[in-house]
């Protein structure tokens, strides 16, 4: 057997490729890391924001507003964050105009977060200290209950002080039933909807209207659900990035062994000429395609999963889920795999056993 | 180890090529196969070695009848007693000098890669084990693809115009490693040569000429 294991190195130069090969796959992988590292930070800070630190829920537009149940939820279990807000967040340009925000209990950090990223800003008094009952509302929310600055307001079934006054530059704060057309907001939450902005100048009326409409509460086991219909879509989407990857790399893996194809076969002539049995030769070339086809398909793996993510953070709708592979998807791609390989062993198997291997040495009768 | 080829008949299609050929041959001689172009020295080498299969007659190697053999049991038959040297080297250019000397090698063990030693060192290209082919001249090529035939120690050595394709001093060269082997290790050698220069190296020489062979030198002649 110590043969067959020094059979890849006697290999040399096709090791060599090889190892090119690899070694561009891994750069290529740790620059995907490198670029994308970023992404692990929007993972943090979007869950962060929403499961860990509960400041905010964050209501998808969906059809069918249920304010109180919004209220309900705001004040019972607002742990959940759902999907699209988060991207409108990051990405104000995309669809503002379909989502609502309610803010509460907002933290330093997180106020620093939605400075940044809503750009809201104080415009009276002094935000909220952390761990209060202080907040901050929008001027027109003042004026509609006729409050000011160092007084309380009960919201739900929570008595708060406010202290400070905010606006925005893409998004108005509303507060109060006067604003809220249509829907009963009992729950007298501060919502947030995009200002007049230059995307939306003509239709804002429109759109805020229709936001409204669309207002509507997510459960836990809804965003659960839709959490897992969205993994199945990106592990979906990995199965054909990987088989797309692993043809491609097996591809050139054999277009490289091609290049030597006739001196392939006279290496096989010489070991048959010199007494290696075809069983050996062919166990020997499997040996070394499977050995071959596995690094594609880690490296097929590996690619795949660094530009999922590029299209993840780049392209996709990141629902606020992070790319979690699933191990049978990844199980999935060894079919592909083994189906090149199957289409490999008939092919050198062809070769070995229905044609006269000693022909490319001696020439034929 | 003694070759004895009776009555021996190569046919390409319906073509006749190699008809009524008997000789004996014992173990430890040079033998040169001689004739003119076409007819049919490399064919005989190849029927006697097993490479080609023959229509009638046949090859006995030390009362083995390997026209008999199964196609496995040949080739185990080849690794055990048979070495190839061809006008072309075969060399592999992405294999190093070592790795294509040990290309024959199923089961590679320190013994083995002192045997690769010494015959690197017998055919003086120690210096280039670990070379590849594409730098080497023809001659080098040459006397690699010989020690590449002799790693498996084998009892006999058919060799197709070894000499075809060098210069005359390489063709010297490669012929006297041939000699040098055979006296030290008691090698048979059956080797095809068009080259009457070489003719003075063989013990014996069988001349092929109307489909029959000819003994032109030797005990018989």
């Amino acid at each position: 057997m110590k043969n067959r294991a020094l059979y890849f190195l006697r290999n040399k130069l096709k090791v060599l490729i090889l190892l090119g090969v690899v070694l561009l796959g891994i750069l290529g992988i740790l620059v995907l890391t490198a670029i994308f590292g970023a992404f692990e930070d929007t993972k943090n800070e979007i869950f962060q924001y929403s499961e860990q630190r509960m400041w905010s829920l964050l209501i998808p537009a969906a059809p069918k507003a249920d304010a109180n149940a919004i209220a309900k939820r705001f004040s019972d279990d607002a742990a959940y964050i759902v999907n699209s807000t988060v991207f409108q967040l990051h990405y104000p340009i995309f669809d503002i105009a379909r989502a609502a925000i309610i803010l509460y209990g907002v933290t330093e950090r997180d106020l620093s977060f939605l400075k940044e990223r809503i750009k809201i800003r104080l415009v009276a008094g002094k935000w909220f200290e952390e761990g209060t009952n202080q907040i901050v509302t929008p001027q027109a929310f003042l004026n509609a209950r006729k409050l000011s600055i160092g007084q309380q307001i009960r919201i739900k079934d929570q008595v708060f002080i406010i202290s400070g006054v905010i606006e925005g530059d893409y998004w108005f704060i509303l507060g109060s039933k006067g604003y809220l057309e249509g829907i009963d907001n009992s729950g007298e939450l501060l919502l947030a909807f995009p200002k007049n902005n230059k995307i939306f100048n003509d239709q804002l009326e429109k759109v805020k209207q229709e936001s409204l409409s669309q207002l509507r509460v997510v459960t836990p086991a809804q965003i659960g659900e839709r959490l897992k219909e969205t993994n199945r879509e990106y592990n979906l989407i990995y199965i054909g990035f990987s088989i797309f990857f692993a043809v491609v790399i097996a591809g050139s893996i054999s277009f490289l062994v091609l290049l030597f194809y006739r001196t392939r076969m006279i290496e096989f002539a010489i070991k048959y000429l010199f007494g290696f049995t075809k069983k050996r030769i062919l166990a020997d070339i499997l040996m070394e395609q499977a050995l071959l086809l596995s690094v594609a398909w880690l490296l097929s793996v590996g690619i795949s999963y660094g530009v999922l993510s590029l299209f993840i953070r780049y392209f996709f709708y990141p629902n606020g889920i992070i790319l979690q592979i699933k191990f049978r998807s990844i199980l999935g791609t060894i079919l592909v795999v083994i189906f090149v390989f199957g289409l490999l062993a008939v092919s050198i198997w062809k070769k070995l056993y229905r044609s006269n291997l000693l022909d490319t040495i001696l020439g034929k009768d | 180890m003694l070759i004895q080829i009776n009555d021996l008949q190569k046919k390409y299609g319906q073509t006749v090529v190699l008809a009524d050929v008997s000789l004996q041959i014992n173990s430890g001689e040079f033998i040169g196969i001689v004739g003119e172009s076409g007819s049919g020295k490399s064919t005989l080498l190849y029927t006697l070695s097993g490479l080609k299969t023959i229509d009638h007659g046949s090859v006995l190697i030390d009362s083995k009848n390997i026209a008999k053999l199964k196609q496995n049991e040949l080739v185990i038959f080849r690794h055990k007693n048979f070495g190839f040297i061809f006008q072309e080297n075969y060399l592999i250019n992405y294999l190093t000098v070592k790795e294509n000397i040990l290309l024959p090698v199923q089961q590679i063990t320190k013994e083995v890669e002192k045997r690769v030693d010494d015959l690197l060192e017998f055919i003086k290209v120690a210096s280039l084990a670990h070379k590849f082919p594409y730098s080497l001249s023809v001659g080098q090529k040459q006397r690699i693809a010989v020690a590449r035939a002799l790693v498996n120690q084998p009892l006999i050595l058919f060799a197709d115009e070894p000499t075809a394709s060098l210069d005359a001093e390489n063709a010297r060269n490669i012929l006297s490693l041939l000699s040098q082997y055979r006296e030290s290790f008691g090698l048979t050698i059956i080797m095809v040569s068009h080259n009457q220069g070489e003719w003075e190296c063989f013990d014996r020489i069988f001349k092929i000429e109307n489909k029959t062979i000819r003994e032109i030198k030797g005990s018989g002649s």
